[in-house]
């Protein structure tokens, strides 16, 4: 069995006195993971520990199954990072700046400066490769960062905040990148966002941070869906209205679902079964067209995670 | 060669067995080559030399026996001291002056600051060390470039003109002047070691360029009169000179070509010049390792 794409264990990072990360331990095994949390919440802390940019104070990070203070240099060949604020060589045109970054990765001078070509042409500057990054725009400096990420051909790939200051027409484009890295190429993602769509649409599992502490490990799928065992109902039009009257009676919080002739019926203190709901609907004299656990917003769950630490 | 349609693909190929430091110090080499004032410097430097043996060039053509007329008007100018007028290590100490103070001091500040301010406006360290390269190989990369740098405009034109030298001259004159190819080496490899680390340690103080050339412009400007007030104020104690670099360049430089003893009481010892090039070489290394420690920021 392989090891951990990558392992956290009492990993604490320390700022003079100010504690950035409080002795996080997670693990994990690949395809695409999400780091949320609000600002100030240890996230960028957490890439830049496990990339070497910030020393640890305590704590070991596994990357691919070795430890990265012991093989660090060597483990990073196998890493990309897409950095939030804007970096680049200066002095030197885009092709030749990225070729300059696959040499340190390990890569041929000739190898280096073909691969430059190539990814750059797969973000979409081609036509602006021979430009220097300084004169790029937003959007392409982001696309620069995706192309100095991915240049040296990285198993995991790390982005912090990779949508940022993108318009909606960039922001489209810069996920349907990754998206084509991760699934054509076969990379694991590790992405810190605020944009929990981008999440939603990118990721499979999340860690949330709050202050420097590890609130939640999970899937996406498990922390959206009917985690407090909620079922969404679709009946008859003409007796929607009745229905939900009667879930109300029952104890039950009825909420408008999608359409006029659907409810999320929920329960605060068990999940709803199945079979209360057809009795529900027998009792009123109608019959229930469709069932499903009602799903939560990623937004609802993350706030839930910060929030539930809180009380 | 057939057409082959860019697209990201999977890597396969070979890894390269270079040291890490190796494409920092090329690419180091070559941006720092972008700098039009840099080319400028450096051809200003190519020139000069060239310049001087053309003249020497010149003189043969005009006047053969220029060497011993040299001599002959040094004796009647200076006397008693008519080894002055001879090109001996003397001659390149001289020299030295010609292109450490145009052309060594305003290279290393332009480099320094195409360098570092640009890396610095960048955020280029984030870039290197999310990758396989340790700050200390990066470090080495780079001071190795600039060290190539200031030893191209400095060390090589002076080596131009002493080769010339030594063809054109009788045969009894290789030994006056046998020990500057060496020496020399060793004290420009030794001044530029320090510059290059100084402007990166000061810089990883600064965190600025312009700031950077500001400390460094104050410390070759005012270091040299503080030491010629105090050299005063101390009943003539010319140790207080060592407080100038420029100063312990010369006096050092001196040391490594075998013509410090020629040295009168208006020199620092230059035991005590030495010292203090080694000390700042010391110094910034310490700054620099602090500061890679940290790695938040290595200048």
């Amino acid at each position: 069995m392989p090891p951990p794409v990558l392992e956290l264990a009492e990993l604490t990072v320390r700022y003079g006195r100010f504690t950035a990360l409080d002795r996080v331990s997670a693990s994990f095994d690949g395809g695409a993971l999400a780091l949320l949390g609000p600002n100030g919440a240890g996230k960028s802390s957490m890439l830049r520990s496990i990339l070497g940019l910030v020393r640890p104070a305590s704590g070991v990070v596994r990357l691919f199954g070795e430890d990265t203070e012991k093989k660090g240099a060597l483990m990073r060949r196998r890493v990309g990072y897409m950095p939030e604020r804007d970096s680049w060589v200066p002095g030197v045109s885009a092709v030749r700046g990225l070729a300059h970054l696959a040499e340190i990765c390990g890569l041929l001078p000739s190898d280096a400066m073909l691969r430059a070509h190539d990814t750059l042409h797969f973000v979409g500057l081609g036509e602006e490769r021979y430009r220097e990054v300084s004169s790029f725009s937003t959007g392409m400096r982001q696309r620069y960062k995706l192309a100095a990420a991915l240049v040296h051909d990285p198993d995991l790939l790390f982005l912090d905040e990779p949508t940022n200051g993108l318009d909606p027409r960039g922001r489209v484009r810069m996920l349907g990148l990754i998206d084509r890295v991760r699934k054509e190429h076969g990379k694991h993602l590790i992405i810190a966002s605020h944009l929990l769509p981008d999440v939603e649409m990118l990721c499979d599992s999340v860690w949330v941070l709050d202050e420097g502490v590890m609130k939640k490990s999970e899937t996406i799928a498990n922390l959206t869906a009917a985690a407090r065992g909620g079922q969404r109902v679709r009946l008859p039009r003409d007796d929607s209205a009745r229905f939900a009257e009667a879930a109300r009676a029952d104890g039950l919080e009825a909420l408008p679902g999608e359409g006029a002739d659907e409810w999320v019926l929920i329960d605060e203190s068990a999940a709803i079964p199945p079979d209360r709901v057809f009795r529900l609907a027998r009792a009123c004299g109608t019959r229930v067209l469709g069932l499903k656990a009602a799903a939560r917003s990623l937004e609802d769950a993350f706030l839930e995670a910060l929030e539930g630490d809180a009380d | 060669m057939a057409f082959r349609a860019a697209e990201y693909e999977a890597f396969e190929g070979e890894r390269s067995r270079m040291p890490v430091w190796w494409p920092v110090l090329t690419s180091t080499l070559r941006r720092g080559w972008g700098s039009k004032w840099v080319r400028r410097i450096t051809f200003l430097s190519m020139a000069s030399a060239l310049g001087i043996t053309v003249m020497i060039y010149f003189l043969y053509q005009v006047v053969p026996n220029w060497r011993e007329m040299l001599v002959e008007m040094g004796n009647m100018v200076l006397p008693e001291n008519q080894e002055d007028a001879r090109i001996d290590a003397h001659t390149y100490l001289g020299l030295l002056r010609f292109f450490v103070f145009p052309i060594l001091l305003p290279l290393s500040l332009v480099f320094g600051y195409d360098l570092i301010s640009a890396d610095l406006r960048a955020n280029a360290f984030e870039s290197y060390f999310s990758r396989s390269i340790t700050p200390a190989a990066y470090i080495l990369g780079r001071t190795l470039a600039y060290v190539g740098f200031m030893l191209l405009v400095t060390l090589m034109p002076m080596l131009w003109i002493w080769a010339y030298d030594v063809l054109t001259g009788p045969d009894e004159h290789f030994a006056e002047v046998a020990s500057v190819p060496l020496g020399m080496t060793a004290a420009m490899f030794i001044t530029s070691l320090a510059l290059a680390l100084m402007i990166q340690a000061v810089t990883a103080i600064t965190k600025s360029g312009i700031w950077t050339n500001l400390t460094f412009v104050a410390i070759f400007i005012f270091t040299a009169p503080v030491g010629g007030i105090l050299f005063e104020l101390s009943g003539e104690n010319a140790n207080f000179f060592a407080l100038s670099i420029l100063h312990c360049i010369h006096v050092f430089t001196a040391t490594c070509l075998g013509v410090s003893d020629d040295l009168d009481d208006q020199y620092a010892d230059p035991n005590l010049t030495a010292g203090v090039l080694f000390l700042i070489i010391f110094l910034s290394l310490l700054v620099l390792l602090q500061r890679l420690r940290k790695r938040s920021l290595v200048g």
